[in-house]
């Protein structure tokens, strides 16, 4: 029975976005105005300010502290901004997708309006910015003298992956938290959380108790950010036999979320005009 | 194309009314199980043809704002069924789905896109709207920029020439000056005329009888009486 209604619930979304594309653009693009409306630079800064981070840290473990070292024969900072890019996205992709319904409560209470959109729009703006930081990002490497490398197309697949994984988390964490503001604080502070249990500033492959290095694949934060460095730093295959069963535990948990999203989405889905 | 236009067909809906925080936050995972509800509507059936002008009266709380949400596709049933075969344009809430940063004519645009149309079609009418919601130079400025009547205007000019099947208006709402509200129900006149479904939400009698041939009368989420405008204005004035 459970699993009828999630397929039915994947249905649903699906052709809930049949024919919206231009409408989903439109109000991707005006989402990313919204949000630094009423300054000069506008969504510029949503690329200046993780920029500035980015230079404190190379700016701290590059000059100020000589002696970070490096990491998988990487410098401290190449290795950490690999990570930290990803990371950003993946935190706005998180919390902004989890608080998008009850950002964007009007379309479900005034309009007739295809909720799932509103997950799909306010992922499609973090992406945006997340592809220029990844430009940016790229940019350093090159001049450092990591890339190019025909393993950086590689770089597409984590690219696209990561974007397809934590809309499909938003198809469950937005109604829930739009349902009850504990479950929005919830999502928010595990976020710190996960942000140390997650590879961005250390190598979760090097953990030397093997347990512990193998507990670290379920999180499926690793897998994309290791996949950066696999594909931008390390010149390591998607298929390198080493990783299969990080990508098995990966996907199988991608199926167990988009069965969960779905289902979670089509429970709450027609109950949500009324609690808004 | 069928004769029916609206159909519902025992449709009763349900409110859940949670005591707190708390025990919306257990909710989510005990299904709603024990939560006390309300029940707004109760075993609603009626059907309305395509070309009907249908008045909806009845007291605050006897479900008319729930009837309405229903087949402007807001909001859902919790039992039953309701066919809704054509576009709706609503003349409720008339503002929703502006972006405030936008101009109007971007608005235009956007708000084309979610009540369902392609850029074609917005195309063919933008002209019409932007010479109807008179905003000259604005047209072209943010939203954000508008007062309050300059956004009722675009936004019923957008409703009102989107080509609507079936066109639901509240009287209660008032879009700007007389001379705006003027043109307003001559639009609405000539829609009704080119055989548009009207649905009239309004406590007058004259003004409903002036545009509707048929009324429905709430009473407590159930249809008290569903026929002449005349007979229903008798029994909802007489049980106040």
């Amino acid at each position: 029975m459970a699993k009828t209604t999630s397929s039915a619930g994947l249905i649903d979304i699906i052709s809930e976005h049949k024919g919206q594309r231009k409408k989903i653009w439109m109000l991707a693009v005006n989402d990313l105005i919204k949000k630094y409306k009423g300054s000069a630079m506008g969504p510029l800064w949503a690329l200046i300010k993780p920029s500035f981070t980015l230079f404190i840290l190379w700016f701290a473990f590059h000059v100020g502290i000589r002696g970070s070292g490096t990491v998988n024969g990487f410098p401290r900072f190449i290795f950490m901004l690999v990570g930290y890019v990803p990371w950003f996205f993946i935190n706005e992709a998180i919390i902004g997708g989890s608080r998008s319904i009850r950002r964007n409560s009007q379309f479900v209470t005034k309009l007739s309006f295809p909720v799932s959109n509103i997950m799909t729009f306010s992922a499609i703006s973090s992406l945006i910015v997340h592809a220029g930081m990844c430009v940016i990002m790229y940019a350093i490497l090159v001049i450092a003298g990591y890339c190019p490398s025909l393993y950086n197309l590689q770089f597409f697949y984590y690219f696209i992956l990561m974007f397809l994984f934590f809309l499909v988390l938003s198809w469950f964490t937005a109604p829930l938290s739009a349902f009850s503001k504990d479950f929005e604080n919830l999502v928010n502070s595990v976020m710190t959380g996960l942000f140390w249990f997650s590879g961005v500033f250390w190598d979760t492959y090097s953990i030397e108790n093997p347990v512990l290095r193998k507990i670290m694949y379920f999180n499926p934060i690793n897998y994309f950010i290791n996949g950066y460095r696999k594909s931008l730093l390390y010149n390591v295959s998607i298929f390198d036999s080493n990783y299969t069963t990080e990508t098995i535990v990966f996907f199988a948990e991608f199926i167990l979320i988009i069965f969960v999203g779905s289902h979670y989405y089509k429970k709450l889905r027609k109950i949500l005009p009324d609690i808004l | 194309m069928s004769d029916t236009i609206i159909k519902f067909e025992n449709v009763s809906k349900d409110y859940f009314l949670y005591k707190n925080e708390k025990s919306r936050f257990k909710a989510i995972f005990t299904n709603n199980r024990g939560v006390k509800r309300h029940q707004a509507l109760k075993d609603i059936t009626f059907e309305i043809k395509r070309g009907e002008s249908v008045g909806i009266i009845g007291k605050n709380g006897a479900g008319k704002s729930t009837l309405l949400k229903m087949i402007t596709g807001v909001s859902f049933a919790t039992k039953g069924n309701i066919t809704v075969d054509g576009k709706v344009a609503a003349l409720l809430e008339l503002t929703a789905g502006f972006s405030a940063d936008m101009t109007g004519r971007e608005n235009i645009y956007l708000k084309g896109y979610l009540l369902g149309l392609e850029s074609e079609e917005i195309k063919e009418i933008e002209d019409n709207i932007i010479e109807f919601a008179a905003l000259g130079e604005y047209i072209d400025q943010p939203v954000r920029t508008y007062s309050s009547g300059m956004k009722m205007r675009l936004g019923f000019a957008i409703n009102i020439n989107i080509r609507p099947d079936i066109l639901v208006i509240d009287e209660a709402l008032s879009v700007g000056d007389a001379e705006f509200r003027k043109k307003c129900e001559e639009k609405t006149r000539e829609l009704r005329n080119s055989g548009v479904t009207v649905l009239f939400v309004s406590h007058s009698m004259s003004s409903i009888k002036d545009t509707c041939d048929r009324a429905i009368y709430l009473k407590g989420g159930k249809i008290d009486y569903d026929g002449n405008v005349e007979e229903a204005f008798k029994r909802y004035n007489a049980k106040k």
